[in-house]
This record gives structure tokens, C-alpha cells and sequence, in this order.
């Protein structure tokens, strides 16, 4: 039996009222438990264990006072999202992005992904990683693909050309989710690796 | 205020032979534990306005992340375990259904400035997916070459970036991970660098 806001009616017999209310009483219960602390403990009832947002595409963006703030779960492209809306009703946030690779990759076993990518809110893409001894010009493609770079950043590293070489590195022709790795010199035999750091939305 | 009632929530009663004076008695329990659980994390059910509305969402702690369906995220708080710390943080998982990735640490660590080290002025975030990001500025100098990675809890260097901060441009310094102790990197050694010259920094690593 579901629960049912409109019970016990005024003419129903006390033993019709009585499973009604049980019900009523055990559905609460049920409902409660849901993401939260059940009921019963009096130390940590209400309390929420996790909390588990349903899609809100089809009701819109929830309404915000000026002293509220609101959370909730938003389809972009079919994929649920993690929404913040601001104080009095401003424009919703988009906090999340629908996939991420940091830490470590299955294979081979405890070693790093050499390439890695985070997001931050907007959502941007947040790019990082290392290329090993790239050549003169070579391209690098980022990893989910992203409209526009709004900013690539390179440095070397394990450079070894001591103090002979000038040994500078800029990133050019930044496409959508491309750039090329450009040196000042490239003496053959010195070789260096080379960091990067991306920003696409 | 509803005053706080001796019995737990019951959600077995009433009993099909339960006098109305017992039953009384239950139900004043019962909506006595149900308002003042509601009210935690709640806007109170007794509220002039806006009844039901959260107020803030505390989580207790998880072992481990919970399902979700097709169309469902979720948030959840979940113990992690470092060599260097063990913390506490809040979690995302995507839908069901999600490749791979599917739990993301959206929170690292705690945030404070950490002290100054001489020719460095930095701080550090965190991004989603356990990484840590260091900025701020340094200067190298003959006596001193290093960037500390305050809070030493980086287990993997991702990427190191320079920018000259001042109004010459210079080429950027390059770094060598000068001490690795076993799981953890500590400090980076700047090489190539101009003396007495002040370059932004950007470090993000895996913690």
C-alpha cells in the first residue's frame, strides 16, 4: 500500500484507519531511508548517507532566492551533470564533465597515465601531461575533444643538451584540440621531454 | 519546536489491536522523531516557508561509492587511503552505465597557505580526480635552485609550466625532480634558469 496524504477520513472504521495508518507510517520509513540516516537512530536520523540526484532536464533549472543556493542534476548531451545555480536565479553553472582520466591507467600495473585530464567548473577541461622526446613540429592531440584551447602551456624537462643549446619550447598553431611542439633549436642527438599544460571548453 | 520524544520512530504501529490511547502515544512518538529528523538537513516541516528545502547536506562516511542508473548522479563523502594521509572526501559517481572513471574524488586534502619558502610564494587546489595543483611564484638563485611541492603529498609529477613574471621576456627555466622519496615528490631543481629573475609557476600532480 502506498502512502496516502488523505488518510484516516473522518467516517472510516478504526480498523480500516489502522492499516491506512501503518502504512502511512511504514512508507514514510521507506521513503527516508532513501540517501538518508534512517529513522530510528536517534543520533544520526536526517543525516544524509549519500545523496543521489535524479534528472531535472524536464523540470528546469530550480528557482533561487536571494539566500539561496541550488545543486542538482542537469542532461547535457543525454548525460547527467552536476549543476550550481547561483543566488536569486542567475545562470546556471555547469560543475561536471561527463568523463575524466587522472591516477593510475590498468596497464601496465602502478604506473601513472602519462597523459591526464581533469575539468573544472564552466566545465573547462583541464589538460596535463608529458611527451617523451617529441620532434621539431610535432603535433600533439588532446583527449576528449574540446570546441576551442582557451590556453596551452609548455616546458622541458630531462633535457640533455647541459648549457650548449638554447633550449626553449613554445606551443604553436593551437587548433581545437591540437598543437605543435616547436623549438628554438633542435641539434640532433639532444634530446628533452616536454610537459604540457591545456585549458578547452 | 516539537518537543523531543523518548521512543525511536516506530514505523510498525499501530498495532490492529491497539487502543486509541496507546496508539495516541505512538503517533506523538513517531511525529515527534519524523520532525526532528526532517529537520536535520531541512528546512523544519513546521517552517512558515519553504519546508522541505535542504539546508545543507551532510554526509556520513561511506566504504564505498553506491550505484546509480541510467540518468542518476550521485555525491557521497568516502575515506581515502595514502601513504602520506588518510582524509575524508566528498565523491561523484556518473550515471550507470559510464565507462570508465566512473567514481570521481572531487575534493583533496585540506586547503591552508603553506609557509613561504626563501625565493618561493605559492599555494595549491586540487582538481577533480585526486590532483593536486601548485602555483605561485619563485626565484632561483646560485644558492638556491628548488621548488617545494608543499604539501609533500604528490605521489606523480603530471606537468611543470614557467612564465617569466616581469617585464623581460626570458626563456623559461626546466626542472629535474631533485629527491624522489619512495611514493612521494618533494621538491623540484630549476635548471636553465636566469638569477634573480621572478617566474610564475604552475605544478599539477597525482596525490
Amino acid at each position: 500500500m502506498s502512502y496516502n496524504p488523505n488518510i484516516p477520513q473522518a467516517s472510516s472504521k478504526r480498523v480500516i484507519s489502522q492499516r491506512q495508518i501503518l502504512a502511512n507510517f511504514s512508507g514514510i520509513f521507506d521513503a527516508f531511508a532513501k540517501n538518508h540516516s534512517p529513522l530510528g537512530n536517534n543520533d544520526l536520523q536526517g543525516m544524509h548517507d549519500i545523496m543521489i540526484l535524479r534528472d531535472q532536464t524536464n523540470v528546469g533549472n530550480p528557482t533561487t532566492t536571494a539566500t539561496q543556493v541550488a545543486i542538482y542534476n542537469k542532461l547535457v548531451s543525454s548525460v547527467p551533470n552536476l549543476f550550481y545555480r547561483p543566488n536569486n536565479s542567475q545562470t546556471p553553472i555547469q560543475m561536471t564533465y561527463p568523463s575524466i582520466q587522472t591516477g593510475l591507467q590498468p596497464s601496465p600495473p602502478n604506473t601513472y597515465f602519462p597523459q591526464q585530464y581533469s575539468f573544472v567548473a564552466g566545465p573547462f577541461v583541464f589538460y596535463a601531461g608529458i611527451i617523451k622526446n617529441p620532434s621539431n613540429g610535432q603535433t600533439i592531440t588532446l583527449t576528449p575533444i574540446v570546441s576551442q584551447l582557451r590556453f596551452v602551456g609548455v616546458g622541458v624537462t630531462n633535457f640533455n643538451g647541459g648549457n650548449t643549446f638554447v633550449n626553449s619550447v613554445v606551443a604553436s598553431n593551437i587548433l581545437a584540440n591540437t598543437f605543435q611542439i616547436v623549438y628554438q633549436t633542435a641539434p640532433p642527438g639532444i634530446n628533452r621531454d616536454v610537459y604540457y599544460i591545456a585549458i578547452g571548453n | 519546536m516539537i518537543p523531543t520524544p523518548q521512543d525511536p520512530y516506530n514505523n510498525k504501529i499501530p498495532g490492529a489491536n491497539d487502543f486509541l490511547a496507546v496508539s495516541q502515544g505512538d503517533f506523538l512518538s513517531d511525529f515527534g522523531q519524523l520532525y526532528n529528523a526532517f529537520v536535520r538537513n531541512h528546512v523544519a516541516l513546521d517552517a512558515a516557508s519553504s519546508a522541505g528545502d535542504h539546508t545543507n547536506i551532510q554526509f556520513a562516511l561511506q566504504g564505498q561509492g553506491p550505484n546509480t542508473n541510467v540518468g542518476e548522479i550521485s555525491l557521497y563523502s568516502k575515506s581515502v587511503v595514502k601513504p602520506s594521509e588518510t582524509f575524508d572526501s566528498l565523491f561523484l559517481r556518473y550515471q550507470g552505465g559510464q565507462a570508465a572513471g566512473q567514481e570521481v574524488q572531487m575534493t583533496n586534502y585540506q586547503l591552508y597557505q603553506p609557509e613561504n619558502q626563501p625565493g618561493q610564494t605559492g599555494t595549491f587546489t586540487f582538481l577533480p580526480g585526486g590532483l593536486i595543483l601548485y602555483f605561485g611564484f619563485v626565484n632561483f638563485s646560485k644558492t638556491n635552485s628548488n621548488l617545494d611541492l608543499k604539501p609533500f603529498i604528490t605521489t606523480n609529477l603530471i606537468a611543470v609550466n614557467f612564465c617569466t613574471k616581469g617585464t623581460i621576456p626570458l626563456i623559461s627555466p626546466w626542472v629535474e625532480i631533485l629527491s624522489e622519496q619512495p611514493g612521494l615528490i618533494k621538491t623540484l631543481m630549476g635548471q636553465s634558469f636566469v638569477e634573480n629573475t621572478e617566474y610564475f609557476y604552475i605544478v599539477l600532480g597525482n596525490t
